[in-house]
């Protein structure tokens, strides 16, 4: 390559300061964390990642969801019945809270239902749904902890550029590429 | 309300449908893996498809192979 070729290739691939964020935070790491806990994928989004931010928000919602509406609430999402499971689920973030509240609000209204001095009658699926919802919804926690920890390794990387790097940890990461 | 509904009671699913239910999940586990992984967003559906039927593929063969450990021990 001649020397001219390769300054122009230098001159090419040199951006101006204002096209890339560099910023190198752990504020940033921080909040894209919480971000990614909160509503999967909202991390991914606010590091500039959208389209794959909308991937993960729609897997993960509909995988949760999905397993709570085969067992049903009362069964999937039963800290006393599922044991170490809760931890699995509530890593999908407030809406495994949403879910739980719902469950207990539930529980709550079969002892009222039942009147005073009345055992209430504790809800079952009327198949193994609770083993198979269980799973769906654990699996949906778990799956959202990879997404956060993926947003924490992406956050220290250029913001935009997604269709041109590699996934964190390839050694494929290139710096300086322009935003989407 | 018929939507608050369908999260509250569990469906029934007989039959071979338990089966399918590891399908969805498969497929779930295959497409955050590969959106995580892969450089190119084009390449996640066929990505997500090759390894969901790995899943489903490797998942039946561990099926299959306890099935016969079980039928040749008893």
């Amino acid at each position: 390559m001649t020397s001219w070729a390769r300054l122009a290739g230098v001159c090419m691939s040199a951006k101006p300061q204002s096209q890339t964020m560099t910023v190198d935070s752990p504020a940033r790491s921080a909040i894209a964390a919480m971000l990614a806990w909160v509503l999967p994928g909202l991390g991914h989004w606010y590091l500039g990642h959208k389209q794959r931010a909308i991937i993960f928000f729609v897997t993960t919602s509909v995988t949760f969801w999905a397993g709570v509406a085969i067992g049903g609430v009362r069964s999937t999402i039963t800290p006393r019945d599922n044991g170490p499971w809760i931890a699995a689920q509530l890593c999908v973030g407030p809406q495994s809270l949403v879910a739980l509240y719902w469950s207990e609000n539930l529980a709550e209204q079969a002892i009222r239902d039942a009147g005073p001095g009345q055992k209430p009658t504790k809800y079952r699926a009327s198949w193994p749904a609770s083993n198979i919802s269980v799973v769906y919804a654990g699996v949906a926690g778990l799956l959202n902890l990879l997404v956060i920890i993926d947003a924490l390794a992406r956050s220290n990387a250029p913001v935009g550029g997604e269709e041109a790097r590699g996934p964190p940890g390839s050694g494929q990461e290139r710096r300086g590429t322009h935003s989407t | 309300m018929n939507l608050l509904a369908l999260f509250e009671n569990d469906i029934p699913i007989r039959g071979f449908m338990r089966l399918g239910l590891l399908a969805p999940l498969a497929l779930s586990i295959a497409i955050t893996y590969k959106t995580i992984h892969c450089q190119r967003l084009r390449d996640i559906p066929v990505a997500s498809l090759t390894l969901c039927a790995s899943i489903l593929a490797g998942m039946m063969s561990i099926g299959v192979g306890l099935l016969l450990v079980f039928r040749l021990l008893a």
